[in-house]
């Protein structure tokens, strides 16, 4: 079925091919059904904003930083690290993961971002042999990604975000930081996500099953990009880590966010495709993921930026309706290796 | 009629199998399956099924409810969650 000739929500733009979705007689979508009769946005942001002012102001001066920042060099981490710095004053560590795909440009903007901000930026890079060999099996063999998160993103950039959630979290305990920050926006993660007080001991045990299927999969060495040793949470001196997603807490159109980020000198890449600001695979994850389950990673995530009226219904279908071509990914492929008949 | 219990297993299990896109069976998974075990639900769900306990049935989890394993399965959640609401009833 092509994809434009498939049934969508009236409202946003979740099509008919998305797990379990249903819609009422008018062509409503379950979830903009539940939307509208859940808690409005602004109330719903005043409160998530309240309960993580509260935090951060117990959690400020704890540690060797405030707070370790998910810095992907894309817009909306560099918009979370401002808001923190800025609007916040929070002493943060701004850490990014070389994936081996970051764009030049984002890399330049990293540098260009921290130095404007006056933060601190740590650069870590995985070995390309993993990274690859992790994204080549995250796409061949089925069954990594939990049912979940197949709604949400697509197999490429999840075991890439479960690696650098890790890495975070390892970081801040490394450091004593009480808080870790991302940048994910409204649908990419589970409502109510935007602040979690994560108890490390119960992280651990629903990783577990996951852990022993990386380690077969990626090999023994994954166990230091997705573990957390238990000396290192008990030296940490408590049981949780906060984890905020400031995003979820404004309301900010796309091209308010690239205006903000643009004044600390952050540039709009041109090699990362329509839906990433920093990742030049992330499209190959987008072609993939749309091949297998027939709809595009990123519908989750534009319908509820639509809903949130951060965007227009015309957007957001230009954006799923865009599904990039594999004849176009040849560069991606063939750096992880992949072969068209292993898709 | 369904009673209290039948109530709130038919809640639980739709936003289960909704949320986490998956069906029980007599076989593979069935309501005594450990869900985190068997990989459907990841760290992130672990987030929507307690803010759905907690928003649904108006009560609040503790991290010893999660570490006793009280989550794990249907039958699990549905004990737990009849305890908790007999308690504040």
């Amino acid at each position: 079925m092509s994809v434009n000739n498939i049934k969508r929500c009236i409202k946003c733009v979740l099509p008919e091919t998305f797990p379990n979705i249903s819609f009422d007689d008018k062509g409503v979508c379950y979830f903009c059904q539940e939307f509208i009769n859940s808690e409005p946005i602004v109330i719903e942001q005043k409160r998530i904003k309240e309960l993580m002012d509260s935090e951060i102001e117990k959690s400020r001066g704890k540690g060797e930083y405030d707070c370790i920042v998910a810095f992907s060099g894309g817009k909306d981490s560099t918009y979370t690290l401002m808001h923190l710095v800025q609007n916040y004053g929070l002493n943060c560590l701004a850490v990014t993961i070389d994936n081996d795909f970051i764009s030049e440009q984002a890399m330049k903007n990293c540098y260009a971002v921290t130095e404007a901000l006056g933060v601190d930026f740590l650069l870590f890079k995985p070995s390309s042999t993993f990274m690859r060999d992790m994204y080549k099996t995250s796409v061949v063999t089925g069954g990594i990604q939990s049912n979940s998160a197949i709604k949400r993103v697509s197999a490429i950039c999840n075991s890439c975000i479960n690696l650098i959630n890790n890495y975070m979290i390892k970081l801040a305990l490394l450091h004593g930081a009480p808080i870790v920050a991302g940048g994910y926006i409204g649908g990419q993660l589970p409502k109510n996500a935007s602040m979690i007080n994560l108890n490390l001991i119960q992280r651990e045990q629903i990783k577990k099953p996951l852990l022993e299927k990386y380690k077969s999969l990626f090999g023994a060495t994954s166990t230091k990009f997705f573990f957390i040793h238990e000396d290192l949470i008990n030296n940490y001196g408590k049981s949780t880590i906060t984890i905020i997603n400031p995003m979820l807490t404004v309301s900010l159109s796309e091209e308010e966010i690239i205006s903000a980020v643009g004044k600390l000198g952050w540039i709009k890449p041109h090699d990362t495709g329509s839906n990433s600001s920093n990742c030049r695979l992330n499209d190959l994850g987008i072609a993939i993921h749309h091949k297998k389950h027939n709809f595009h990673p990123y519908e989750f995530e534009v319908s509820e930026q639509v809903r949130y009226g951060l965007m227009s219904r015309d957007e957001a279908l230009r954006k799923v309706t865009n599904v990039p071509g594999f004849s176009e990914l040849g560069y991606q492929m063939e750096k992880i290796g992949l072969l068209s008949t292993n898709i | 009629m369904l009673t209290k219990v039948q109530e709130i297993k038919e809640q639980v299990q739709s936003f289960l199998t909704r949320q986490f896109l998956f069906e029980f069976d007599e076989r593979e998974i069935t309501p005594s399956t450990d869900l985190f075990l068997s990989g459907i639900i990841d760290s992130f769900g672990s987030v929507e099924l307690v803010t759905f306990i907690e928003t649904k049935f108006k009560i609040k989890l503790s991290d010893e409810d999660f570490l006793s394993g009280s989550l794990k399965s249907l039958n699990s959640i549905v004990k737990l969650i009849e305890e908790k609401t007999i308690n504040v009833s």
